[in-house]
Order: structure tokens, then C-alpha cells, then sequence
């Protein structure tokens, strides 16, 4: 058609073309569009929104049709220009209301921006430049731009000749005589730069005007190139979800395109930002494949322009989505390749690493694009990558240390930054007076501003390093406590100063000094009163998510964010508020939530943390390959590092030595070393120095540049060497212990005690108020936040128990797995056959994954009997014997879960049977414990025969320690019986003579004859002993094994399994024979049997 | 014991603290020369201790009062008081390695003899689950049978600890101080065992 080409399978087609001069552009998001009339659209224009001006024409390639066929805002422009009837006519350039350019000619007066904005006045003089007639950028630079920055009042002819200026090649291009469409890739890109200041004010009320400046500098420059009324607009893209600014018509862009033109050959020299990163990134991760598929496209793109097309390249449309993924795959994917290299991340820490990747991206971005196309805007920084770390450091944060140490963390956290931020202000103006730094336009509160701007120790560089160095806990805890907590102090100092710098140092008075310091109280206070609000809310939330499980984890992320967000709205301390909602909520959510989800929010916090962790080193590093930002001040940059590095350890010696004196644990000279050096600076210093307004703080770029030079010397020099410092210092290492029984009851213990003593002596201390609070908690704030089912289980003593519990489990299935004894319960449920028929031939998968533990650790459902496909088919005695099998295993394993494979379902999941399972296990586990204590405990009272076989078991314990070693079955009513009777139960069968022999009669004879059975018929597949007899024998005898009688008959397998017994009856027997009870005997008993045997049953194993 | 080698009570407080310790003392007593238990329970904030009675015991184990190897004392007088409160002090950095370890020692017989109710020196299955009764008494959601299983893991494990020292034809019968100070090793009680005594006082909570 001509008329209507794809604007997006033009891009990069030029180069093909051969014009790849004026043509290197591809692929801007807001494009010009040149070409299809205005005056068919002129009513789309004026109603944006409303019809779809477009649809009419020819169809392809709607660039405001999403692929799901939204209609969104146009996003481009078209330019007019005019037909026919020339004459002297007025040009002009100007910016309607969604931000885009447009060309317009009129005669008369220059139109309003009002006008413009629907351009409707305009519309009867707007032609179209005959069919579509796209502008290259270098046209529009060499023409239009020259043409209307001789300003609207000036109005230049227009040559009678309409396309006089057009570069030749385009003449080339024209068909019938008609300059062909061309695009312009003139973007209105976002002015990064200039918008980046204006995020924060204009979004968080935060540093007064300041950012405006640059908006309107561009508009400024706007109106300098003649255009009657341009505004700075925010045009809301699709897409825009993270990284986008307020737009703004950046001046730099304009002069980007002029100074290419002459340049003419390299095909990138011209091209716009947004293709830059676009190609250059897509070339980076994808192998250049856009190019190649922009230019796969072209010819049908130029064939067949018109009508339908089936693949369309829709690159705009995904643009910003697109780069943001990339980007972070591009960092992840870095993250496993430095971990490739164990060396190497063990040196170097990764922030390091990832901020030299930065580094390299970043200039190679520039290299090809002569821009820095990619920055980290605080926009970003402060909305959507700190708060998931902050989140994360609250949420995980060792509460009880936390508030133990609060008052220290509190003091570094205060004074501490008030002392750096003053004295780095100070002394940096003390040597600008003396003229060591040349001839600076800074006032001593530029230097003040700059101080508390850098005096902040930043909370993601101190956890990105400390998380690999180990320090231990108290360290760690009054490093980062530090870091979190300064944020309110830097946030007020900073206001506080730029509103200074704003006012002018002449008119600041002691009042707005005096309101300095309140809001100080205001900003930290109310931020961390926001924060445990909207804690309190989340956790009430989170009380009653029973029955919409799948979505419970949202809600913590959500609440929290909220709450980041609502107190950065009040323009208190954000930071404070969130880490603050997270360790108020944590015991409460933790308690509320189900283990899932528990485990969903710890995976995902911690994902997004660490994601959003990597990709702010990055952009770090990648923000800093831009020639524009630096400003080289030898003096002013090391002074600075200086200046930091001593004020904070002379602020960290004399705080503690204040410390010292009120303090339990004394922090050491080492530790004050440590402390000192770890006072890493990071993003939030990067962020808040790119905030500031070029305007009111002259220097802007010189405290950007001496920041990050602070920034990157702190993490990739300190953080280097922070590890080998502490090794070097011998600092206390952070141990990782298993939790121990003991060790938590004696700590309970002692938290009673010193309560207590503090009670008496009549002290307000830690103990007192943490008692105090305790109780608090568990009268009220529990009851209310707490579910119910949580209130019980939520100790951490049981906690632990649990824990220790569960790997006991773990170990003793994967002990008898060892042994290969469970192999059968591998085989899923499809093929239950598998006890029945070794002859199926085994899905080979199975045999790889050997271990039942192992199935049971990675994914405990995998491991699935299906009951109720066995409960149709127990007709057969054998089918039976399955069953008892699969009671049996139910017993002693996790219990299998049944597996809805089919039933998907977005609000459900798997019905959990955790609980029971848990008590299960846990019952279990407490009996062997028992068990296994009362032979270590009431041996005492035994004879030499029972000291024997004690030794038999412990030989034996030693064999197999990693056995729990449980060993008889005891009711659980058993737990009421005095201490006495059950010594006597217990050494009741040992004190008989033919003790040896008969302790294998009741259960290992047993066993052989099972054994002997299920060889005979190889059919129940239980090839370990160890899960069906005792418990039969229970079953049937209805006494605990070792009271049965050495003759009991023990009844076939067939006869035992004629009799009915409910799973109900196995429960209350717990056999666990496998561990102590001199399992070599078995063996021996088994090996018999071993050899008659050995085909079927080792067929399970493959 | 050795510990009043180390230091007496006096010595190991400042003048102010003794003066304030007294002067609660005073409170406690309602100003005579000695408090007995029944003094203690004019001590309201005390009440939702769940080792309320173990705590207050241990304030006339003669063990600790060091009279004796076992029994109680009925009634104990200020420098008792001070006795018993100096288990608590902190660690002083002044302190060498030695003392610091005399110290540890103390402490941990302090908590050994709070367990141990019968003075034979030996922390019995039973006793145990006393105290970790107690202990979890405070939580009424749990059953008295977690917290006996609790305590009978807990008694597995410091079995287990010191077991794996032991002969094999060796029993079991309960912890020792030696055990304990064992199932103690690596956890820096110094830390966690003390309370700042204040040279004011700061609160008169009793009635």
C-alpha cells in the first residue's frame, strides 16, 4: 500500500537498504510516524481514547493494537506535511498533550498549546505529505529541527520544493515521486537524566521542587526550538511497569540527532536510545537476533503492506517488559557463572563482582550507543528494589538479638550518622576553604547535604557483604541494625539540608533547625509506627487466609509493601516502616500461615531480595559508564574516602567506648575494627545523590561522581578485603550449630531466671522487659493474631523438637532404606502390580532415584501409594497382604500422600496432612526416644545379662549410628505409667535366662517366617522384616512383644491375614525393631533366607 | 564455693548496688533482718514465672548459699541475699581466662542445683521433666505429655552427649555437673547468665 507501512518492519531495514546512515535508527518505542494523514486521524487525536483512528487503514501492524487487540494510547506521532498548495507557510514543531512531537503547518497565528493538544484548530490545515511520508531522523534533524528553532515568530518558508531537504537516499526511496514513508525515530525518550530528579518530588513529596528544575530545562529547550507551547508530559506508556520516568522531551535527544547527521556511516551512531537498548541488549543475550528478524521481515513488510498479516514483529509493544527480563536474566545468569568459579566467589564478594559486570555492560552499552542508556533512577531503586531486601531483613531479622542489642544499634544508628555526616560535611568545607579543591561553587550546606548523604551506611551493601563473612551474631546484628535504622536519620538530615541548600544559607533560621530535629522524631517514629500497623493488620489478615491458602503469601508481600509505600506517602521513614512490619509480623505470620505457604513466602522473599540485590550492583556499575556525570575533583573524591573511612571509625571507637561502660557484652577492639571498616556505603547514597537538583546544588556532578567513587571503593575495596581482615583479626565467627533440646530449655530456663532475679532485686532491665512483653504477648496479642491451631504449636522449644524429630524420621526411613528393605514403596501407584508381579518391567526412572529418603527430602509427595486403587482390589488374600503392607508403611514412613495429579486447581492444593503426619512422627520418634533412654537411664537397676546386652546395643548403635534408636514398642498410654512398673516391664524378658535366643524368637524368628513367606509367594514384597511382624504380632496377641510368651505361636502370614484388624490397631503398636535391637541377628536370621529369596525381591530395586 | 574465693559478694558489687540491693532487700522483708519464702510472693511481677517456685528455692538452697551440701534454709539474711544475686553479675573483662572460667562454673551450678532437686547431684529423668514442665506450663495449649516427651528427648540427647564417652557397659543414669558442663560446652552462658544490677533503684513494685 505504501501509505501505511509497518512502522515497525521498517526498522532496520535500512541497513539493509544500504542507507545506513541516515537510517540506523530502529525501533523507538514512541516513535514518529510520519506519514498517514492527520487528517483522517485529526479525530483521533482529539479523542485519544476513543476511536481507533486506524482501524480503517489498511490494519497491519496497529502499533496501538496489543496482541490481545487493547487499543492503547497512540504512541507515536505522524507527522503532516503539506500537499500541494504551497506557499509561504509556518512550520511548526510542537508537543500535544501525550508528549509527542508533531508537526504542523499553519498559517496564521501560532497555535496555543491548548489547541494543540487536540489539535483540532489545526486540523483543516494539516495535510499530509501525499501518502505516508515517514522522516528519518536525520531529515528531521537537518530540516525541521534547524527550521523551528529559528522559533514560531520567526516563521521560515517553506521551500517550494516539499521535500527540498531531504536527504538524498530518501529521494532514492521515493516511489511514483512521492517521498516514501520513512519513520522517524525521533523518540521522545525519556529524559533519564533530567526526569530522574523529578520522581521523588513530584511522587513522594519528598526534597521539595527540586527535581521540577529539570523538566522544565527541557521544556525550556522545548521552547527554544520554536515550538509555540510545549509541555512536559507524562505520557503513560503500556508497559511502563517499572522503569519509565515522567517523559519529558529530553534536549539531549535533539542534539544526539544533529551532531549524528553529518556523521553519516555507522549504522548505530544514530540511533535513538531506546533502539540502543534495545539492540544492544537484545545482541547481548539473544545473538543479535531482532536485527536479523527486523530484516527477516522487511520484505514482506514491503510487499505486502496491505491487508492481514500473519506474523507481525511487535517490538515496541514489548519493548520495556522485554529489556527489564533481560536485564535480569542477563544478572542472574552472571550470578551462576561467577558461582561457576568456587574460587573466585569465596575471595571476591559478588556485590563486587556484579558491580565490575555492571561496568563491563555498561560500557559496552555505551560503546554502542554513545549514551548511557541505563541508569539506576531512584524511581526504581526506591520503589521496587530496596524495599523486597529491607522486607527481607526484617522479616528473617533475629528479633530477640535485634532488640537485645537495640539500644546500641540505636546510638550507631543516631549519632553515629549524625556524627559522619557532620564531620564528612565539615572537614570537606574546612579544605574547600583552603582553597586545596580549586575554585568550587559549593556553600558549606552543599557540603553538609553531601555529608549526610554519604554518612549513611547502607543497609544492601553491608548484607551483601557480611552475609559472606560470617561475622558472628552480635557483630552482625549492630552493623546491619545499624544500617537499617540510619535510614530515618538520612532521610531527615537530607530533607533538612536540601531544603537549606534550597532556601538559600542566609535565610535558614534557628526555627527551621528546631523543625529539623522534630521531624527527625516525626519521620523515625512515625515510620516505625506505620510499620507495626500495618504488621498488626497483616498478621490479623493472615489469621483467617484458612481457606484461601494458595493466596496467603501475597498478602505478606503485599501488606508490607503497602505499608513502605504508605509511610513513604506521609514522607516518613519508609525503610524503618518496612523493616519494621516484617519483624513484628514475622511470629505471627510464621505461626499463621501453613507450612506452604511458610515456605513460599521464605523462598520468594528471599528470591526477590537476592534479585533485586544483584540487580542493583549491577546497575550500579552500569550507571557509572557515563562520561556526562563525571566531574573529577581529585582533592574533593580522596578527601572524601579519607574523610569516611576516619570519621567512622574514630565515631565507631568513641561510641563504644560510651557503650562499653553500659553494655554486658563488651565490644572489643576487634569487633570496633570490624564495625568501623564495615561501614559500607552503597545504592541508597547513589540514589539519594542523583535526587538532587542540579539547579540549587551546583556541584551536582561532582557529588555524583565522588559518591560513586565512595560506593564502589567501600564495596569492591572494603568488601574484598573485609574477609581476610576478619581472618586476620580472628574475629568470632558466627557458628551454625544443630538447635539442641537441651540447649533451648535451659535458654527458656534462663530467661525465666533472670526475669525473675531482676523481679526481686527490683531492676527494669532487658530480662524484665522482655518478660514483660512475653506475657503481654501471650495474654493478648497472641489470642488476637494468633490462630488458635498456632497458639498451641507456636513453642519454640516444640519447634525444635519437632525439628530434631523429623530428622530422625528421616534418617531411620533412610536407614532402612539403606538397608534395602523399602525399596517397594518407590513404585507409585501405577504400578502397585509391581508386589504383586516382579515381572513388570520397572519405569526406569525409579531405579535411578534410589532412595526412598532421598524421594522423601526433594518432594515428599512423590512417594505415593495409592490406597484407594488398593482398596478396589482387595479381593485376593494377596491383594490383603498389600494392604497390611501399606498400613504398615504408613506407620513408619511419612504417610504417602495420594496424588490429585488430575484435579487442577488454582485456589487448592494438595490436601496437606501434615499434621497428622507430624504427630505421627513425632509420637513415634518420642517413643524410640524413650525407649532408648530408658535403657541408657534404667539399666541402672539391671543385671549382668541386661549390661550385656546394653553393650550388644550400644556396639551396635555405634555400627549404625545413624540410626534413631528407637527399639521396643511402647503404648502411648504408656507415658502414665510410673517410672517403676515400666522397669519392670522392660527387664522382665532380659532377666530370663535363654534371654539371646528368645529375644529373637518373638521378633526375628518371626520375621524369618515372614520372610519365608513372602519368598514362597513373593508377593507382599516386603523384603525388610522390619515392617510387618511385631506389629502383627501385636495385632494379634494384643501384649507388647517382649511380654508375650516365648511359645506364642506365631500364626502364618495367611492366617494373620485373615484377621481383621483395623489400621487403628497397628497404631497403637509401634514396632521399630530395625535400629538396636542387634539387627545383625536379624540379618543372620534373614540371610537364610537370603539366598532362596534373592531373585524377586531384588527386583524391586530396578 | 569458689566462687566467694574469687570474690565475696561484697566485693563483687559497688557500694550504690549494695545500698540499692538493700534497700529492696528492706522491701522484700518488710525490714527485717531476713526474708523467708513467703516474702516472695509479695513480689507481683514474679507471679507468671512458671519456675517461680524453682527460682525462689534456689534462694535458700543451702547449696548455693553455700552451707551446705544439700536442705534448705528457712530464711536468709542480706549478705545470703547478695550471695545469691552475685551468681548473676556479669563477666568482667578485668577477669583472666581462669576466673572467667570459675565464674562459668558457678553460674552453671547455680542452674545445676535448680534442677537438681534433690541434692544428689544428678539431674534424673524426673526432675527434668519437673522442670520442663514448669517450664512450658506457661503455654496451656500444651499437653503435659509433649512437654514429658520434651524432656525425655532432651535427657536422649544429653545421654547421647555424653555417652559417647562412656564404656559400653556404662549406664546411663542421669546428668552430672561434669555432663552438664559438657551439654553447657560451646554456649557462652557468661553472656546470657547475668543481670545489670543498677546503681538506682527503679522500681518499688511491692506491696
Amino acid at each position: 500500500m505504501g501509505r501505511k507501512p509497518c512502522v515497525r518492519q521498517r526498522r532496520g531495514a535500512r541497513a539493509v537498504d544500504g542507507y545506513p546512515g541516515a537510517l540506523g535508527e530502529e525501533g523507538p518505542s514512541p516513535c514518529w510516524k510520519a506519514g498517514e494523514g492527520l487528517e483522517g486521524d485529526r479525530q483521533a487525536w482529539a479523542e485519544p481514547e476513543g476511536q481507533e483512528p486506524f482501524s480503517g487503514r489498511g490494519g497491519q501492524a496497529d502499533p496501538r493494537r496489543s496482541a490481545h487487540g487493547r487499543v492503547e494510547k497512540p504512541r507515536g506521532h505522524w507527522i503532516a506535511l503539506p500537499r500541494g498548495d504551497p506557499g509561504p507557510r509556518l512550520l511548526r514543531l510542537v508537543v500535544t498533550m501525550l508528549g509527542n512531537l508533531t508537526l504542523t503547518l499553519a498559517r496564521g497565528p501560532p497555535c496555543t498549546p491548548t489547541q494543540i493538544q487536540g489539535l483540532r484548530p489545526m486540523a483543516s490545515r494539516l495535510w499530509l505529505f501525499e501518502s505516508a511520508c515517514p522522516v528519518s531522523v536525520s531529515w528531521l534533524a537537518q530540516t525541521l529541527l534547524p527550521c523551528k528553532s529559528a522559533s514560531c515568530t520567526d516563521p521560515r518558508p517553506l521551500p517550494e520544493n516539499k521535500t527540498p531537504v531531504l536527504p538524498s537516499h530518501l529521494r532514492a526511496h521515493t516511489a511514483g515521486g512521492r517521498p516514501r514513508v520513512e519513520e522517524l525515530a525521533l523518540r521522545l525518550d525519556e529524559p533519564r537524566r533530567a526526569g530522574r530528579s523529578a520522581w521523588r518530588d513530584e511522587e513522594l513529596g519528598r526534597p521539595g521542587a527540586a527535581c521540577e528544575a529539570r523538566g522544565a530545562a527541557s521544556g525550556a529547550a522545548l521552547e527554544r526550538r520554536g515550538s509555540a507551547g510545549c509541555a512536559r508530559v507524562k505520557r503513560p506508556r503500556c508497559g511502563d511497569w517499572g522503569l519509565d520516568v515522567p517523559r519529558a522531551w529530553d534536549p539531549r535527544r535533539g542534539r544526539a540527532g544533529v551532531a549524528v547527521r553529518g556523521a553519516g556511516a555507522g549504522s548505530r551512531r544514530g540511533t535513538t536510545r531506546a533502539c540502543g537498548e534495545g539492540v544492544l541488549l537484545l545482541a547481548l543475550a539473544l545473538g543479535g537476533l531482532p536485527r536479523a528478524g527486523a530484516v527477516e521481515e522487511e520484505p514482506g513488510a514491503q510487499g505486502s503492506t496491505e491487508g492481514f498479516q500473519v506474523v507481525t514483529f511487535e517490538w515496541y509493544h514489548v519493548q520495556d517488559p522485554y529489556i527489564i527480563a533481560l536485564w535480569i536474566l542477563v544478572a542472574s545468569l552472571a550470578k551462576i557463572v561467577f558461582h561457576l568459579s568456587h574460587k573466585v566467589t569465596s575471595v571476591v564478594p559478588e556485590s563486587a563482582l556484579l558491580i565490575v559486570l555492571g561496568l563491563a555492560l555498561g560500557g559496552i552499552v555505551w560503546a554502542a550507543d554513545h549514551i548511557a542508556s541505563f541508569t539506576l533512577t531512584p524511581t526504581v531503586f526506591f520503589f521496587y528494589l530496596l524495599p523486597p531486601i529491607v522486607l527481607d531483613a526484617g522479616y528473617f531479622m533475629p528479633n530477640r538479638l535485634f532488640f537485645g542489642n537495640l539500644g546500641t544499634i540505636l546510638l550507631y544508628a543516631v549519632i553515629g550518622t549524625v556524627w559522619n555526616a557532620a564531620t564528612t560535611g565539615l572537614s570537606l568545607y574546612g579544605v574547600f576553604l583552603s582553597g586545596l579543591m580549586g575554585d568550587l561553587k559549593i556553600g558549606l550546606l552543599d557540603f553538609l547535604l553531601f555529608g549526610s548523604l554519604i554518612a549513611a551506611v547502607d543497609p544492601v551493601a553491608v548484607l551483601a557483604v557480611f552475609e559472606e563473612v560470617h561475622v558472628n551474631e552480635v557483630l552482625f546484628i549492630i552493623v546491619f541494625g545499624e544500617s537499617l535504622l540510619n535510614d530515618a536519620v538520612t532521610v531527615v538530615l537530607y530533607n533538612v539540608f536540601e531544603s537549606f541548600v534550597n532556601l538559600g544559607g542566609d535565610k535558614v533560621t534557628g526555627v527551621d533547625c528546631v523543625k529539623g530535629i522534630v521531624s527527625f522524631f516525626v519521620v523515625s517514629l512515625g515510620g516505625t509506627l506505620v510499620g507495626v500497623i500495618f504488621a498488626f493488620l497483616l498478621s490479623l489478615v493472615t489469621r483467617f487466609t484458612k481457606h484461601v491458602r494458595i493466596i496467603e503469601p501475597g498478602f505478606v508481600f503485599v501488606i508490607s509493601y503497602l505499608s513502605y509505600l504508605t509511610s513513604e506517602m506521609l514522607s516518613l521513614s519508609a525503610i524503618l516502616a518496612i523493616t519494621f512490619c516484617g519483624i513484628c509480623c514475622q511470629k505471627y505470620v510464621k505461626a499463621n500461615i501453613s507450612e506452604q505457604s511458610a515456605t513460599t513466602v521464605r523462598y520468594t522473599m528471599k528470591m526477590l531480595a537476592s534479585g533485586a540485590e544483584t540487580i542493583i550492583f549491577m546497575f550500579l556499575g552500569i550507571s557509572a559508564v557515563d562520561p556526562l556525570i563525571w566531574t573529577w575533583n581529585t582533592a574533593f573524591v580522596l578527601l572524601t574516602l579519607v574523610f569516611i573511612s576516619v570519621y567512622r571509625a574514630i565515631g565507631v571507637a568513641l561510641q563504644t567506648w560510651v557503650l562499653n561502660r553500659y553494655r554486658m557484652v563488651q565490644l572489643e577492639i576487634i569487633d570496633q575494627v570490624v564495625m568501623s571498616y564495615g561501614g559500607l556505603r552503597g545504592a541508597v547514597a547513589y540514589a539519594l545523590v542523583v535526587l538532587l537538583d542540579e539547579k540549587k546544588v551546583k556541584e551536582k556532578n561532582l557529588f555524583v561522581s565522588t559518591t560513586i567513587i565512595v560506593v564502589f571503593f567501600t564495596v569492591i575495596f572494603q568488601g574484598l578485603t573485609i574477609k581476610p581482615l576478619v581472618q586476620w583479626l580472628k574475629v568470632k565467627r558466627s557458628e551454625h550449630r544443630e538447635p539442641k533440646l537441651n540447649e533451648k530449655l535451659h535458654g527458656r530456663a534462663f530467661d525465666h531466671i533472670l526475669s525473675a532475679i531482676e523481679d526481686i532485686s527490683g531492676q527494669i532491665g532487658h530480662n524484665y522487659l522482655r518478660d514483660k512483653w512475653s506475657n503481654f504477648d501471650r495474654k493478648f496479642l497472641s489470642k488476637v493474631l494468633m490462630r488458635r491451631s498456632a497458639q498451641k504449636s507456636r513453642d519454640r522449644i516444640l519447634n525444635v523438637f519437632h525439628e530434631l524429630n523429623l530428622k530422625d524420621a528421616i534418617s531411620y526411613v533412610a536407614e532402612g532404606e539403606r538397608r534395602g528393605s523399602l525399596a517397594f514403596i518407590r513404585s507409585p501407584s501405577t504400578d502397585n502390580m509391581v508386589n504383586v508381579d516382579f515381572n513388570t518391567p520397572r519405569p526406569s526412572t525409579t531405579s535411578m532415584e534410589a532412595s526412598v529418603s532421598y524421594l522423601l527430602r526433594e518432594n515428599a509427595s512423590a512417594v505415593c501409594l495409592d490406597m484407594q486403587s488398593l482398596e478396589q482390589r482387595r479381593r485376593s488374600i494377596r491383594d490383603t497382604e498389600d494392604m497390611v503392607t501399606h498400613h504398615t508403611l504408613q506407620q513408619y514412613l511419612y504417610k504417602p500422600r495420594q496424588e490429585y495429579k488430575h484435579l487442577y486447581s488454582r485456589h487448592e492444593l494438595t490436601p496437606s496432612e501434615d499434621e497428622k503426619q507430624d504427630k505421627e512422627i513425632f509420637h513415634r520418634t518420642m517413643r524410640k526416644r524413650l525407649e532408648s533412654f530408658k535403657s541408657a537411664k534404667l539399666g541402672i537397676n539391671q543385671n549382668k545379662k541386661a549390661a550385656k546386652l546394653y553393650k550388644r546395643e550400644r556396639a551396635q548403635k555405634r555400627r549404625n549410628s545413624s540410626i534413631p534408636n528407637g527399639k521396643l514398642p511402647v503404648e502411648s498410654s504408656l507415658h502414665n505409667f510410673p517410672i517403676k512398673e515400666r522397669e519392670l516391664e522392660f527387664s522382665d524378658p532380659e532377666e530370663t535366662p535363654g534371654y539371646e535366643a528368645e529375644e529373637m524368637s518373638g521378633g526375628i524368628e518371626f520375621l524369618a517366617n515372614v520372610t519365608k513367606d513372602t519368598a514362597a509367594d513373593s508377593s507382599t514384597g516386603i523384603d525388610n522384616p522390619v515392617f510387618a511382624p511385631d506389629e502383627d504380632l501385636g495385632a494379634l496377641a494384643g501384649v507388647p512383644p517382649w511380654l508375650s510368651p516365648e511359645e506364642t505361636v506365631v500364626p502364618s502370614q495367611r492366617a494373620r491375614v485373615q484377621i481383621p484388624c483395623s489400621p487403628d490397631n497397628f497404631r497403637r503398636l509401634a514396632p521399630i525393631r530395625l535400629s538396636t535391637k542387634s539387627s545383625d541377628s536379624f540379618l543372620l536370621a534373614d540371610g537364610a533366607e537370603e539366598a532362596s529369596r534373592a531373585g524377586p525381591p531384588e527386583a524391586t530395586h530396578m | 564455693m569458689a566462687f566467694a574465693d574469687v570474690d565475696g559478694p561484697l566485693v563483687i558489687f559497688s557500694s550504690d548496688q549494695i545500698e540499692q540491693l538493700h534497700r529492696r532487700f528492706k522491701q522484700l522483708s518488710g525490714d527485717q533482718p531476713t526474708i523467708r519464702k513467703e516474702n516472695f510472693n509479695n513480689v507481683p511481677d514474679l507471679e507468671l514465672n512458671p519456675i517461680r517456685s524453682k527460682i525462689i528455692r534456689a534462694f535458700f538452697d543451702n547449696r548455693n548459699l553455700r552451707k551446705g551440701p544439700s536442705g534448705l534454709a528457712d530464711e536468709i539474711n542480706f549478705e545470703d541475699f547478695l550471695t545469691i544475686m552475685s551468681y548473676f553479675r556479669p563477666i568482667d573483662i578485668s577477669m583472666d581466662e581462669e576466673q572467667v572460667q570459675l565464674c562459668r562454673k558457678e553460674k552453671l551450678r547455680f542452674l545445676f542445683h535448680m534442677y537438681d532437686s534433690d541434692s544428689d547431684g544428678r539431674i534424673t529423668l524426673e526432675e527434668y521433666r519437673n522442670v520442663v514442665e514448669e517450664l512450658l506450663s506457661g503455654n496451656p495449649h500444651i499437653e503435659k505429655e509433649s512437654a514429658r516427651s520434651i524432656a525425655d528427648g532432651a535427657m536422649m540427647e544429653a545421654a547421647s552427649v555424653c555417652v559417647g564417652q562412656m564404656e559400653p557397659d556404662q549406664v546411663y543414669e542421669g546428668i552430672t555437673f561434669e555432663d552438664f558442663l559438657k551439654i553447657w560446652q560451646g554456649i557462652d552462658i557468661e553472656t546470657k547468665m547475668h543481670v545489670r544490677f543498677l546503681n538506682m533503684e527503679t522500681i518499688a513494685l511491692c506491696h
